[in-house]
């Protein structure tokens, strides 16, 4: 009964009535926490998703049957999310990428969560303000990766750019939260 | 070492989808899609009467194309004379040939063409609304 993504895909190119419905229970939730660990508001995310499934819907045609949907769909979502950005908030493109000059040198192991840090009632409370400090890019990167469970190679395709770079950006990136938890 | 990483974003509450989402999403679509259908059926409409007028302009110029050719001239021997087509056939083919206005059968072919697909996009859209809206 439960059907895979590509087989979803092929009925709504039948015009089988319903096969995008399954599309959009199957992936709005994720959509929506993406969308607002990136915005920070529910109606601007609610908004944005409800953008992001009816530019899935115009585009599905083009959608490479051989690549993975789920990357597909989390790239529109990116684009959708920092293009709804850089129009409403006058977002500069700077502030979308990462946060290479704080951390100038690349840092080749991940360093660990203390326990007095990680053992913190409010470290979750403390985790949102954090991410509130990180570049959209790094956050990206790490919410896919700890999240939404994709791999490297998965967001590389998403934010387009070489896998070691996602690999180095998001070590730098737990580094910084790792800092910024610990002021 | 990444694992308390990830045991840090798995606590990080799932912020609650808002309720009616998926079928405000679902009815945004259905709206997009009503847009479409009818730019489409507008479109094709467009295209169907402009391509059946330029079908009977296109016409009209290829049955004063065959009048001022002889071409009907050629068409009554083959019914009159039976025996000296018999003789003649090649030269009434080459004639018939020569005298056939072929740019103006291409253009009527293709005004023909073109209308029939307009006209079948419209009909396949018009009852791809009326599916979409039983």
């Amino acid at each position: 009964m439960d059907k895979n993504d590509t087989q979803l895909i092929v009925d709504f190119l039948n015009d089988e009535a319903n096969s995008f419905d399954f599309i959009v229970f199957r992936y709005t939730k994720s959509i929506y926490n993406f969308v607002f660990r990136m915005v920070g508001n529910k109606n601007d995310a609610e908004d944005i998703t409800q953008d992001v499934f009816v530019k899935i819907w115009k585009n599905i045609k083009k959608f490479d049957q051989e690549k993975n949907f789920k990357t597909w769909v989390f790239a529109i979502a990116r684009n959708t999310t920092i293009d709804w950005l850089r129009n409403r908030k006058n977002v500069t493109f700077s502030s979308l990428d990462t946060d290479q000059e704080m951390f100038e040198e690349t840092i080749s192991d991940i360093l660990p969560l203390p326990d007095e840090i990680f053992s913190r009632k409010e470290l979750v409370h403390e985790l949102e303000i954090v991410l509130d400090k990180i570049s959209i890019e790094s956050k990206t990167i790490v919410f896919l990766h700890l999240k939404e469970d994709m791999t490297f190679e998965e967001i590389a395709e998403i934010v387009k750019k070489p896998m070691n770079t996602i690999k180095s950006q998001y070590r730098r990136t737990l580094h910084q939260i790792r800092g910024l938890l610990r002021i | 070492m990444g694992d308390r990483y990830k045991e840090l974003f798995e606590k990080l509450n799932h912020t609650e989808t808002p309720v009616g989402l998926e079928e405000r999403i679902l009815l945004r679509i259905k709206t997009e899609e009503r847009h479409f259908s009818r730019v489409k059926s507008l479109t094709f409409g467009v295209s169907t009467v402009t391509s059946l007028g330029i079908f009977l302009w296109t016409f009209v110029f290829l049955t004063e194309s065959l009048k001022e050719s002889g071409f009907w001239q050629y068409i009554s021997l083959l019914f009159s004379e039976n025996g000296t087509i018999l003789i003649y056939w090649r030269e009434l083919f080459y004639s018939l040939a020569e005298s056939l206005p072929i740019i103006g059968l291409i253009i009527v072919l293709m005004s023909t063409g073109f209308f029939i697909w307009s006209l079948t996009n419209l009909y396949k859209n018009g009852k791809y609304i009326q599916i979409k809206e039983c």
